[in-house]
């Protein structure tokens, strides 16, 4: 019996190393890999001048922008007023009211001298009913759509539909665009013809100088658990997304700033009613071109620019993760005929086993490898010193790699111009490991057992300062 | 309790380890922030450098000072200044008539040739973009070559839709879609805006009839199944050239010819001759496209038109009636009537369709 013990904890034991030594160095390939991609791919030399050229030069596909909002009027005036202000040659921006119950729709019919108008579109998708639409009169670009509640998806399958160009843009209704992002994003389609979607680079607005619509000096955020996110955020755009579009694997546009062809949305029926509607739609679409052996590619630009609010409070926090544990299980779930399917080439093989094991399965190991140790350490089964040594070089490699993240972020792409900023980022975000990390490590394995919910999830919104 | 797999396991081994290993990432991290504080210091004095060399070279480039300006070609910061102030100069050139080219300038070209070639591909798009702002004929073989030899698709793009700026013949154009044809990873609508570029330059530099009868030479001799026929004929259309109008008649008229380069040179009929026949034959064709891109393109006050379009608002295809009820919306009064007198009709999508085009027509005007 002591024998069988004694093997158990000591498998436990190489288990979690193992594990550990998987995932972290999965996560140092990923960053070095993308640093080398990011070097030598981006443009962030390309500065105003040269996109001016290109603007009044470039033959881009005129874009739909979508903005689906329920119950959003701290954010929906500003976030609208900067798409609007988008350069870009051609547009229209839809703004579809989710059935809000505060004064969403009110504010945005007064803002913006909004009259009704009636449509006529050609109903493809499956979404609630259309209550009414309006026109602004002071941009006759931008068209507001009033619809029975249905979800963000259903929000955005409705925004699809009333879409009238072969672009469409999803935009989220507590974020600011750079005024120059749905360009960098557009010309990708003029460089490639089998590009399906092309994804953007999300950031923190929190801390940030807003004027207007628009953003005037990049700081950071004040509080701590949002300086995690946006270390976080830095980590997850300029490296884990990166990467997988190098290896043709990138499973997740966000749906915070996402651009895609309008016939693809159609073909794959547009957007499934579920709390991970971003990453289940790229998934969907990977799926539908190689079953149906269409050429196409799934794109990250890290250029582009949208700045995003993201909790300030880590109740919220919590909430939101819970969220995406639950989407991105549905997601991987509804698709799983993908998982180690030779079929599906580097996807099927890589990227997709990649989510399944570290992404999905990853809060279940960890918070097994914490509280094993934890126990096991109280049981005096394994040394007290080795489980705290154990934690501390986990906790190190965060750090580093959450440092390093930053350190590319600023060699590239220098987003954070005051040294001060760019520490406080690296500071505060190291910080994540020492605690939140393990808080949102249970919250998601929470989520992971509460698949079948499908709330969205509290989060407390704040106005947009200037 | 030391037996199996436990064996495995040397706790002294791991404990040292699992230190060396704290030390190592204690250590590294702490680098890594030195690195993040040398790094953002290096990077300010980098930008201020390249913002005060801008600022030299701009007022160097618009004066008629011929002494050669302080640059260093091997400083990064100096060449991106460098073709920050020739993007200036060219914006200046564009309302006052841009200095004439000195020995400076001439060595600062040759530079940003340089540039083009060896640089980061960031770099390299705003070299050639730079050059391809000074429209100087001597540097179409340059950009030409370029192109030819260039694997980078940004790149390309950059050299090729410089050259276009330049084009001054029809050889120019059929040199331009040789290379077009040679990059298949590029768009249609990337490769119709190179040729709309390189149509529009060449109209404006040859005499008015003579440019039209060398983009119609141009159209004419892409055989059927090309890939940029389809686009040349949209390019020449939306500059007006007179000259496209045969060749697309001609396609059109040809039951050869493919489904999209049919509504291509449809479309490009629309454009030139809204109130031509053909379209309104279009209006009867088997193909729900053919009948939408005519519908969208016809204004024609004729009895025939009307009633073609008025036909086509009972259509069984939903683009075909919104593309007749919009072209009806702005065909003025007579249009607007049709469009009345659809709503009382017993088709309720023909009374949808006429509905959306009167409403939004009066919302957006009131």
């Amino acid at each position: 019996m002591a024998d069988a013990i004694g093997n158990f904890i000591v498998a436990f034991q190489l288990f979690v190393l193992g594990y550990f030594a998987l995932i972290n160095l999965a996560y140092v390939a990923v960053m070095l890999y993308a640093f080398r991609t990011v070097n030598s791919g981006t443009a962030a030399s390309v500065d105003a001048d040269q996109l001016g050229t290109r603007l009044a030069e470039a033959n881009l596909r005129p874009v739909s922008v979508l903005i689906p909002a329920y119950n959003e009027h701290h954010t929906i005036l500003h976030t609208t007023e900067s798409v609007l202000a988008a350069e870009y040659p051609e547009f229209e921006v839809l703004v579809i009211d989710d059935g809000s119950s505060d004064d969403t729709l009110q504010r945005l019919v007064a803002h913006f001298e909004a009259e009704p108008v009636v449509t006529n579109v050609r109903r493809c998708l499956q979404h609630e009913e259309v209550l009414g639409t309006w026109r602004s009169a002071r941009h006759p670009n931008l068209l507001l759509v009033s619809k029975r509640n249905g979800g963000k998806a259903d929000a955005l399958n409705t925004g699809i539909e009333y879409a009238r160009f072969p672009l469409v843009c999803t935009i989220d209704a507590d974020s600011l665009l750079e005024s120059d992002a749905l360009l960098r994003l557009g010309q990708q389609f003029s460089y490639d013809n089998k590009l399906v979607a092309v994804g953007g680079t999300v950031r923190v607005l929190n801390g940030c100088r807003v004027e207007g619509s628009r953003i005037t000096e990049v700081r950071a955020p004040r509080g701590i658990v949002e300086c995690v996110q946006a270390a976080e955020y830095t980590r997850s755009f300029l490296a884990g997304r990166v990467a997988w579009h190098t290896f043709r694997s990138l499973l997740i546009i966000s749906g915070t700033f996402g651009l895609f062809r309008k016939d693809m949305l159609l073909a794959v029926g547009g957007y499934r009613k579920t709390v991970g509607e971003d990453m289940e739609l790229v998934v969907r679409l990977h799926r539908h071109c190689i079953d149906n052996r269409i050429p196409y590619e799934v794109g990250f630009v890290p250029e582009p620019v949208c700045w995003t609010q993201v909790p300030r409070d880590l109740r919220s926090l919590l909430h939101q993760r819970n969220r995406w544990q639950r989407g991105l299980f549905d997601s991987l779930w509804s698709n799983r005929i993908m998982f180690l399917n030779p079929k599906y080439g580097v996807i099927g093989m890589l990227g997709f086993p990649y989510f399944v094991f570290i992404e999905l399965l990853g809060p279940i190991v960890e918070f097994v490898g914490y509280a094993g140790f934890l126990f096991l350490a109280l049981m005096g089964w394994v040394s007290g010193p080795i489980a705290a040594l154990f934690f501390a070089v986990a906790v190190l490699f965060g750090m580093g790699l959450n440092a390093a993240a930053v350190l590319i972020d600023n060699l590239i792409l220098h987003r954070y111009p005051r040294i001060g900023d760019a520490l406080r980022i690296a500071l505060s975000g190291s910080l994540e490991f020492l605690g939140l990390r393990q808080l949102i490590t249970v919250e998601r394995l929470i989520g992971t057992f509460q698949v079948t919910a499908s709330h969205w999830g509290k989060i407390r919104r704040h106005a947009i300062r200037d | 309790m030391k037996s199996g797999i436990a064996t495995l396991i040397d706790p002294q081994a791991l404990m040292s380890a699992l230190h060396a290993f704290a030390i190592i990432m204690a250590g590294g991290l702490l680098l890594l922030f030195i690195a993040l504080v040398l790094q953002k210091t290096v990077l300010e004095r980098r930008r201020r450098d390249e913002e005060y060399a801008f600022e030299r070279l701009r007022a160097h480039l618009v004066s008629d000072d011929d002494s050669p300006p302080e640059l260093e070609p091997g400083h990064a910061a100096h060449r991106r200044a460098l073709s920050r102030a020739m993007a200036h100069l060219d914006r200046r050139g564009s309302t006052v008539p841009a200095p004439a080219p000195t020995a400076v300038r001439e060595a600062l070209v040759l530079h940003l040739q340089d540039d083009a070639r060896h640089a980061h591909w960031g770099r390299r798009t705003a070299a050639l973009e730079a050059l391809g702002r000074l429209r100087r004929d001597s540097l179409w073989p340059f950009f030409i070559d370029f192109a030819d030899r260039e694997p980078d698709k940004r790149v390309f793009g950059a050299a090729i839709t410089a050259a276009a700026k330049l084009c001054r013949s029809a050889d120019h154009l059929r040199e331009l879609a040789v290379l077009l044809v040679a990059k298949p990873a590029l768009s249609r609508s990337f490769n119709e805006s190179v040729l709309h570029r390189a149509i529009d330059t060449l109209l404006h530099r040859m005499p008015d009839e003579a440019g039209h009868d060398a983009v119609a030479g141009f159209v004419a001799a892409l055989p059927k199944g090309h890939p940029l026929l389809a686009d040349a004929i949209s390019a020449a259309s939306r500059c007006k050239s007179r000259g496209v109008l045969a060749p697309a008649q001609r396609l059109c008229s040809d039951p050869r010819t493919t489904l999209p380069v049919r509504l291509t040179a449809l479309r490009a009929i629309g454009r030139l001759q809204p109130d031509h026949p053909l379209l309104e034959s279009a209006l009867r064709d088997l193909a729900w496209e053919v009948r939408a891109v005519a519908a969208g393109h016809l204004r024609s006050p004729r009895a025939g038109a009307m009633e073609g379009l008025r036909n086509a608002l009972r259509d069984r295809n939903f683009h075909v009636r919104r593309n007749a009820a919009a072209a009806l919306a702005d065909l003025g009064d007579g249009g607007r009537t049709v469009l009345r007198e659809m709503m009382g009709c017993d088709d309720r999508f023909a009374r949808d369709a006429s509905r959306a085009a009167l409403g939004t027509e009066e919302a957006v005007r009131g």
